[in-house]
């Protein structure tokens, strides 16, 4: 071991090895490294399916096919009286009736469809009564694409991840609180600082490599796995951070998960919602870290919303963090004992 | 009556206890100042379609403009918009070409775009054009198109709100299937409920005391966060047991998948992963006309309707709903019934002369 007073590599890694056996053998670790990667291929699956929903006409059968037919180009048809229409459209999902009547085509709706939705079938109706408008179309697919949506569910899911793996240093620090081992560390040489980088570099590590995979099953090769890893590695102290404030305010499983119930909504729900937040009130989020890191993954996954660059926001999410982490660790190092 | 009422009235101060009411405070504050004053009431999306105009005259962006389309996406050439829709992953350009009165319409995107999509676009584009040339077109059936609703069109709902029904459907009424898990471990841990078993209470009072207290602290929660956000708007006689129920049907769900495990962390992974199966019908208040029927078997899926419509009246009838939710609740209860017995009763027995404490 270390000479005591001096900051021991030995001594983290040591600890490190410790965090690894308990949580493999607690399940903890299983779950932060599946349930992102489970999570990521059911979002995967849905958002698409979800996106390219298609329209749904429920269509009088007494009109014509070839008015029919012009339906089926908008969306999905489905042929029924006028009961059946009805009923079709009072149904939760948003589709509209087409009816016969008195011999101009009507569209029933509900009343409760977004306006948006209700302007699309409009102006589907209008064009086919009118029969187009005279203009030539050419359609030319420029190949891979995305979704403002999907990536903002990328990206969530990313940041969900890297908040994770704080918490698993997190829980280590509970267990070792609820079973004293950590009274045992006070009066070991383990220094608070080398207790701290051990528990935050095992969730680095573990973040990273669980982010990585999430990020291959949602957007494949288009991000720098790179540029992710960097970023990941930078907010080791803000996943240290994340870990020590759950084991300060925690004394058993349960207080930790009422702590998580709070921490993981402020973690994601902030950032998320600064996306909304007109330009001029951003100023109040710069002190916040997973604000920084919301910036930086959005240059990877939502360019178009990124108002900074890469770097500068992942390196200012090292540099928020580090403060924080400070004032944490003298108020863990005062609650457990540890030497400072 | 009287052991039942003792047992819930323990669930509820426990329930209340143990760094719980700290944490709803904290989470209703957070939601209310969310949505209060984080917010906005009207958001757009930044746009994603991009344009270039070359008929003579540019009459196209003249219309555009006149709309509100934003002068950045309007673009020189060909060239620059095949550039931009590359770049901006969904994004769409338009290019006009040929003349005023019959333009020649490309549409360029990227791969995720529905033939539907497309048509729907060159709808819309088509009505621009006969904007433009002031053509009324062929009629296709004679007569103008009509649009009718079956009920009075509802107010747009402000965007701050439009998150309520899903935080109560997923947050607020699924409190009971967390916690109560928690209760459970606590109580295997201490050896409550071998303790309980040899009492004269029954799995009935067992069951039905933790959903009571889950229902009452769920709805206690429920009205915090409505309060807080939505304050006296809201139809409270309605929601409050809309919100019960639901709180009920997820407590007794909640002790179902419990009774599997033995502690916390074996029961994190499955519940999650639930947890995150229940949150699928979200999608579909997002992309309404996303409903594919498989979805109507999740749990959640009657609740966040039925509460959408207590919280945003648009008059549709919510009786089937709360019938669905009355009918998973009670295919949830016989399930816990049956569960509690094989799963957390049984351990109480396995001391004692099979069938003597029954």
């Amino acid at each position: 071991m270390g000479t005591p007073g001096t900051f021991s590599l030995r001594r983290v890694l040591s600890l490190m090895r410790q965090d690894f056996t308990a949580a493999l053998r607690d399940n903890v670790m299983v779950y932060i490294i599946v349930a992102p990667l489970l999570l990521a291929l059911v979002l995967k699956l849905l958002i698409p399916a979800a996106e390219s929903s298609s329209l749904v006409f429920a269509v009088d059968r007494g009109l014509s096919p070839d008015v029919v037919d012009k339906f089926r180009g908008y969306g999905d048809v489905v042929l029924s009286d006028r009961a059946g229409i009805i009923s079709r459209v009072e149904r939760l999902d948003a589709a509209a009736g087409v009816l016969d009547d008195e011999g101009g085509l009507c569209l029933v709706l509900e009343g409760n469809e977004p306006r948006a939705l209700v302007e699309t079938y409009e102006t589907i109706l209008e064009d086919i009564d009118h029969g187009g408008a005279g203009a030539d179309y050419e359609e030319v697919n420029l190949g891979a694409g995305g979704s403002i949506v999907f990536d903002l569910v990328a990206l969530g899911l990313i940041m969900g991840t890297l908040f994770l793996a704080g918490t698993l240093s997190g829980f280590t620090i509970v267990d070792d609180r609820d079973t004293k081992a950590i009274q045992a560390l006070a009066v070991s040489p383990t220094r608070v600082s080398e207790y701290a980088v051990a528990r935050g570099l095992l969730a680095t590590a573990l973040g990273a490599a669980v982010a990585a995979g999430v990020n291959y099953i949602m957007v494949g090769r288009s991000v720098s796995v790179l540029r992710l890893l960097t970023l990941a590695a930078l907010s080791g102290p803000l996943s240290a951070l994340v870990g020590m404030v759950t084991g300060l305010f925690s004394h058993n499983q349960i207080t930790a998960i009422a702590m998580l119930k709070i921490a993981m909504p402020a973690y994601l729900a902030i950032p998320l919602g600064a996306i909304l937040v007109p330009g001029r009130f951003q100023f109040l989020f710069y002190v916040l870290p997973n604000y920084w890191q919301m910036e930086a993954l959005k240059t990877l996954y939502a360019p178009s919303l990124a108002t900074h660059g890469f770097w500068f926001s992942a390196l200012v999410t090292l540099a928020c963090s580090l403060p924080f982490l400070m004032m944490v660790l003298v108020a863990f190092r005062r609650r457990v004992g540890l030497r400072p | 009556m009287r052991r039942f009422f003792r047992l819930f009235k323990q669930d509820l101060v426990l329930a209340f206890r143990n760094a719980m009411m700290p944490v709803l405070v904290f989470l209703i504050v957070m939601m209310a100042v969310t949505v209060r004053f984080v917010l906005p009431k009207d958001w757009q999306p930044a746009e994603t379609y991009y344009f270039v105009d070359q008929t003579e005259g540019a009459p196209y962006e003249t219309v555009l403009r006149q709309s509100g389309v934003d002068a950045g996406k309007f673009l020189s050439d060909e060239e620059a918009l095949r550039g931009v829709v590359r770049k901006d992953r969904g994004g769409i350009g338009v290019l006009f070409t040929g003349s005023k009165t019959h333009p020649r319409i490309t549409i360029m995107h990227s791969d995720g775009v529905t033939p539907q999509g497309v048509n729907i676009l060159k709808a819309t584009l088509n009505a621009m054009v006969r904007r433009v040339t002031g053509s009324e077109g062929r009629q296709f059936s004679g007569e103008s198109s009509r649009v009718r609703f079956l009920r009075p069109q509802a107010e747009p709902v402000p965007l701050n709100l439009t998150a309520l029904p899903g935080l109560i459907a997923f947050e607020v009424i699924v409190l009971g299937f967390m916690f109560v898990a928690v209760f459970i471990f606590q109580e295997k841990h201490e050896g409550t409920i071998k303790a309980y078993r040899v009492s004269p209470g029954g799995k009935v009072a067992y069951v039905l005391s933790k959903t009571l207290a889950f229902a009452v602290l769920g709805s206690v929660y429920g009205c915090g966060v409505l309060a807080s956000t939505m304050g006296r708007s809201v139809n409270y006689g309605a929601i409050v047991p809309l919100m019960a129920l639901g709180a009920a049907l997820y407590t007794l769900i909640g002790i179902s998948v419990a009774s599997f495990f033995q502690d916390l962390s074996e029961w994190l992974l499955p519940a999650v992963l639930l947890l995150t199966v229940n949150m699928i019908p979200a999608a579909s208040m997002v992309f309404p006309t996303f409903s594919p029927r498989w979805l109507s078997y999740v749990p959640s899926y009657p609740a966040v309707f039925a509460i959408r419509e207590v919280l945003f009246p648009s008059g549709k009838p919510i009786l089937p709903l709360v019938g669905a939710l009355v009918a998973e609740s009670v295919a949830a209860y016989a399930l816990c019934l049956f569960l509690t017995e094989r799963n957390l009763m049984k351990e109480g027995r396995s001391w004692a002369p099979q069938g003597r404490f029954r």
